[in-house]
C-alpha cells in the first residue's frame, strides 16, 4: 500500500531493465549462509527479490540422496535464478561454472561473474574478471559483473558487453556500507547499463545510501542472512531500497553548512 | 592378434571413473543416466561435465561411461558471493 498520490509516484515502468526483462525489485538477493531453506525461503520472500542468486557446486555422491534441492524452494518460474561463479579464483573456473550453470538451467544465459583475487579481502581479480568477461559475452551470456569500485575498469566492463557492472561497496561479507560512494557515484553517472551495488552492505541506511547515489540496485546476501532475524532485515531491507531509490529520484536538497530557517521570518510579532 | 576376450569376462566386471573427486566402481556398459539412477540423482536438477566438456542432458542416456572418465555431477546450492554450507568445489 503506498500512500503518495499517484501524480508523483514513480511510474510504473520505473523498473530495473536486466538483459530484456523489467523488474519491479532493485533488491537482489544471494541464498548462503541461511539456516534452512525454509528459512532461505521465508526471508526471500519478504525481500520481495525477483533475482536471486545461487552457487553451483558438486551434488554429494552418496550420502543424503533425498537432500532437498534449492531451486525446489526457489522456483525458476517465479524467480529469475542468477547461478554466480562464487569461490572461482581463475577466469578458466568462472567460465566452466557459467557454462555448467547454463546446461543445470536449461540453456540460461544470465549469470552473475566473479572470479576473485585473494582469500582475504575477496577482492576481484580484475584482469581475470575481464578476461572472462569478455569471453562469456563472446559466448552468448548475459554477464552481471561483481567489480571493484573503480570507474575505469567498470567502464571497460559496459564496453565488453555486461549487462550490468555490479562495483562492491566493501568486501564481501564485511557489513562495512558504502565505503567510497565517489567512486559509486562516478560509475552510475558514466554508465549505461545498471549498476547495482554488489557486497558490502551491512545493514538497511547502507543499502539506502547505495540507492540514493543513483544506483539500479542492491544484491546482498550475508546483511539478510547474519541479521539476528533474517527475515525481519530482508524486509527492513525491501523498504530501504524502496526509500534510497525514491529519494534519489525525489533528489535531495543541497547541503549546506549553516543553519536555513525552515519558518518565515516576515510577520514575526515578537 | 591378440583379442579382447570379452567373453570371457564375468559379468560383474567393473571399471573405475573419476565422478566428483572420487574413485568410483561404474558397471561396464552403464550410460550417464545409468549411473545417475545408481547415484540417486535421477530426475535431479543437476548438471554433468564428461572429462572437461558440458554432457547436455539429452546426451545422458546414449553417453557410455569408460574407464578412466572424470565426471563432474553439480547442483545450484545456497551462496552469495561465497557459500558456506559446502565449501567442496570442483576445481
Amino acid at each position: 500500500m503506498t500512500t503518495v498520490p499517484a501524480e508523483v509516484r514513480p511510474s510504473a515502468r520505473e523498473t530495473l531493465h536486466i538483459a530484456g526483462r523489467d523488474y519491479t525489485s532493485r533488491l537482489l538477493v544471494g541464498t548462503g549462509k541461511y539456516k534452512d531453506h525454509q528459512e532461505t525461503r521465508l526471508a526471500i520472500e519478504a525481500s520481495g527479490a525477483e533475482i536471486v542468486t545461487v552457487a553451483l557446486r558438486r551434488t554429494n555422491i552418496g550420502q543424503n540422496p533425498g537432500e532437498p534441492n534449492l531451486l525446489d524452494v526457489l522456483p525458476p518460474d517465479r524467480y529469475t535464478i542468477l547461478p554466480n561463479t562464487a569461490g572461482c579464483y581463475t577466469a578458466k573456473d568462472a567460465i566452466r561454472t557459467c557454462q555448467l550453470a547454463r546446461e543445470l538451467l536449461d540453456g540460461h544465459s544470465l549469470v552473475k561473474l566473479e572470479v576473485l583475487g585473494d582469500e582475504k579481502t575477496l577482492f576481484p581479480d580484475i584482469t581475470a574478471t575481464l578476461e572472462a568477461a569478455e569471453k562469456l559475452v563472446r559466448d552468448g551470456f548475459d554477464v552481471m559483473v561483481y567489480t571493484s569500485d573503480d570507474p575505469i575498469v567498470a567502464r571497460r566492463l559496459e564496453e565488453i558487453g555486461c549487462v550490468a557492472v555490479m562495483p562492491l561497496a566493501a568486501p564481501i561479507g564485511s557489513g562495512l556500507g558504502v565505503r567510497n560512494p565517489y567512486n559509486i557515484l562516478e560509475i552510475v553517472e558514466n554508465a549505461k547499463v545498471p549498476v547495482l551495488v554488489d557486497a558490502g552492505v551491512g545493514t538497511a541506511s547502507d543499502a539506502a545510501v547505495a540507492m540514493e547515489l543513483g544506483c539500479g540496485g542492491v544484491l546482498m546476501n550475508t546483511a539478510i542472512a547474519a541479521a539476528r532475524n533474517p527475515v525481519l532485515m530482508a524486509s527492513a531491507m525491501r523498504k530501504a531500497v524502496e526509500a534510497g531509490r525514491e529519494a534519489f529520484l525525489a533528489g535531495r536538497m543541497p547541503r549546506r553548512r549553516y543553519a536555513s530557517a525552515s519558518s518565515p521570518l516576515d510577520g514575526t510579532f515578537f | 592378434m591378440i583379442q579382447c576376450a570379452a567373453h570371457l569376462k564375468p559379468s560383474y566386471m567393473r571399471m573405475n571413473a573419476l565422478i566428483n573427486g572420487r574413485t568410483t566402481d561404474v558397471p561396464e556398459g552403464s550410460s550417464v543416466s545409468d549411473l545417475l539412477e545408481q547415484l540417486g540423482l535421477g530426475g535431479k536438477r543437476i548438471a554433468v561435465e564428461l572429462n572437461g566438456e558440458i554432457l547436455p542432458r539429452s546426451r545422458h542416456a546414449e553417453q557410455r561411461v569408460a574407464d578412466g572418465d572424470r565426471l563432474e555431477i553439480v547442483h545450484a546450492i545456497g551462496g552469495g558471493s561465497l557459500p558456506a554450507s559446502n565449501p567442496e568445489t570442483y576445481q
